[in-house]
């Protein structure tokens, strides 16, 4: 049968405090909740990448291990940066994002279970050091893997909640609450275009640890600047595609926002791809010169930038997917 | 033992604040208890007068015939009841049944009385009278009882647990306690007819011999030493 309004009726009580400010909150703690995911899943990446690379000789498991050491605290970070955005998006958008989570139920639930795990797993390695250690580099790289599923069922449940259009159909086949939303044509250049910006932000990671240790031990200094700068270089590199990707993989009306039909999407969309491609060529010289100021100041600098108007322009898109079922204000 | 304790302190905290989730405000079925302007029809007395069907929007079958009795039940349960029960494990109404030796009709009847159980912990039941049908339906389909096996009960305390512990506790300040006719056969004949006792009880049709025993079991609980302190009972 076809289901006339799925929508839950909004508690007639009103917000406690404009719309406004919690638009900024969620947008704000979400830039930062989404800075300490990238540093933690893209430092694990680019540490296992490291050991992988170097055989398992001394230079890669030095930098494997200096990074497992920071996992234990930026992942209680990343999920401390997390509960803001998700207790604003429950007040902002309560009645889309508490249905999607239900419909997503199982999976949903599974988010905790992955995430304990992945925490015992970067506890793990972050206790074994040196020639002994164990199979720290398969427990590493089992925790990165449950982070990525947390990440995937994320884009399932958040791309989902913008579609109530299909709430139905999933819900009343499975009302048990095994759904994901594999069908929605976004959904895996969404995932992609988070998770390369995360082994993005683990190059950085990286370059502030050579900048950390550049005054006691330049050498391993550059090894870091050298390894860190390139994994973001190339990361970013295929976040252009990725990118491209997921804008064409947008609705047509959606795309057109960010094509002319809406000024501030269109300016911000230029400001991330020139960010994006300027940040390629400043870290590509400062890799050449060995500069890591430029590296570790000036690079990140304009990420930022380019994570906060992705940040708002994410807002848009979702006000645009929404736009059929709700106006606030 | 960290998630144990964080666990109990949590299913406590949501407990005491049953039937709601905000207090005389919203039940934990997610029904408003008084009608507020806003509230899209989903106050406990406007479903119960447009029914749960046409008003609860996550249902997919909105029209109820003798024959889907079960299957409509069951979407009314997983709107209204499912919050807090599953069918068969957690606070499990196929083992409450069991447990009580319920038939369909009983059922219907107890699921008026919702309100009153275990010191008032649950809301009320929302929706037609057909609608509460079918759900009584649904609940006996898990393991039928029968209504002879629903009346054999002859022992006076397995007709008490049966029948009234879901409301009444043994003691000297519970209204069946306190109002019970202490002659055995004006109290026998009393509970022939519970709606006159007190209109919201259930209309259950319990044999003579049944009352009999439950008016002897009642009288002997009444003479049993520590009556008047005693508070066993009532879940």
């Amino acid at each position: 049968m076809m289901q006339p309004n799925l929508i839950p009726t909004l508690d007639p009580n009103p917000l406690p405090a404009p719309y406004w400010v919690f638009k900024l909150l969620l947008i704000v703690t979400f830039f930062l909740h989404i800075v300490a995911m990238n540093f933690m899943l893209g430092g694990g990446v680019l540490a296992l990448v490291s050991k992988w690379r170097s055989k398992n000789q001394p230079k890669g498991n030095r930098v494997f291990f200096d990074v497992a050491k920071k996992l234990p605290v930026l992942l209680p970070a990343t999920i401390t940066l997390g509960i803001a955005p998700l207790l604003f998006v429950q007040v902002l958008y309560g009645q889309y994002f508490y249905t999607s989570s239900i419909i997503v139920a199982w999976p949903w639930f599974l988010v905790l279970v992955f995430l304990t795990i992945a925490y015992y797993g970067f506890y793990y390695v972050s206790f074994q050091s040196g020639q002994h250690h164990g199979r720290a580099g398969g427990v590493m790289l089992f925790s990165v893997i449950l982070t990525f599923l947390i990440g995937f069922v994320y884009s399932n449940n958040l791309t989902l909640s913008q579609t109530p259009s299909r709430w139905g159909g999933k819900y009343f086949s499975n009302p048990a609450g095994w759904n994901l939303n594999l069908s929605e044509p976004t959904l895996i250049p969404r995932f992609l275009h988070f998770m390369v910006a995360a082994v993005a932000m683990g190059g950085l990671l990286l370059v502030f640890m050579a900048l950390a240790n550049w005054k006691r031990d330049t050498e391993y200094a550059r090894q870091l600047l050298q390894f860190g700068g390139k994994g973001f270089m190339y990361a970013t590199r295929a976040q252009i595609l990725v990118g491209i990707w997921f804008l064409a993989s947008l609705p047509r009306d959606m795309r057109m926002l960010y094509m002319g039909d809406n000024p501030l999407a269109t300016i911000l969309l230029l400001v991330g791809v020139a960010g994006g491609i300027g940040s390629i060529f400043l870290m590509s010289d400062a890799l050449r010169k060995e500069n890591i100021r430029v590296a570790a100041y000036y690079v990140p600098g304009i990420v930022g930038v380019v994570i906060l108007s992705m940040s708002v322009m994410r807002d848009i898109l979702r006000n645009a997917y929404l736009k059929p079922y709700f106006q606030p204000d | 033992m960290a998630f144990g304790a964080f666990g109990s302190f949590e299913f406590v905290r949501e407990s005491v604040r049953l039937p709601y989730v905000i207090s005389n405000y919203l039940y934990a079925n997610s029904l408003y208890s008084a009608s507020i302007s806003g509230d899209g029809g989903f106050s406990a007395d406007e479903v119960t007068a447009a029914g749960v069907l046409p008003t609860a929007k996550w249902i997919d079958n909105r029209f109820l015939t003798p024959d889907d009795q079960v299957a409509v039940g069951h979407e009314i349960f997983r709107v209204e009841c499912e919050s807090c029960h599953t069918p068969g494990s957690y606070r499990g109404i196929k083992h409450y049944v069991a447990l009580r030796q319920w038939d369909m009709s009983k059922i219907k009847a107890m699921l008026g009385g919702l309100a009153f159980m275990h010191n008032g912990a649950m809301p009320g039941f929302a929706g037609t009278d057909a609608e509460q049908s079918a759900l009584a339906a649904y609940l006996n389909s898990f393991a039928p009882i029968s209504a002879a096996a629903s009346a054999a009960a002859k022992d006076g305390k397995t007709v008490f647990e049966q029948n009234c512990s879901m409301c009444h506790r043994v003691s000297a300040a519970d209204p069946l306690f306190k109002n019970l006719d202490k002659d055995p056969k004006t109290a026998s004949n009393s509970l022939a007819d519970l709606t006159s006792l007190f209109p919201l009880m259930p209309d259950l049709k319990l044999s003579d011999e049944q009352r009999t025993a439950l008016v002897a079991w009642i009288n002997s609980q009444r003479n049993a030493k520590g009556y008047a302190n005693a508070t066993q009972g009532g879940n």
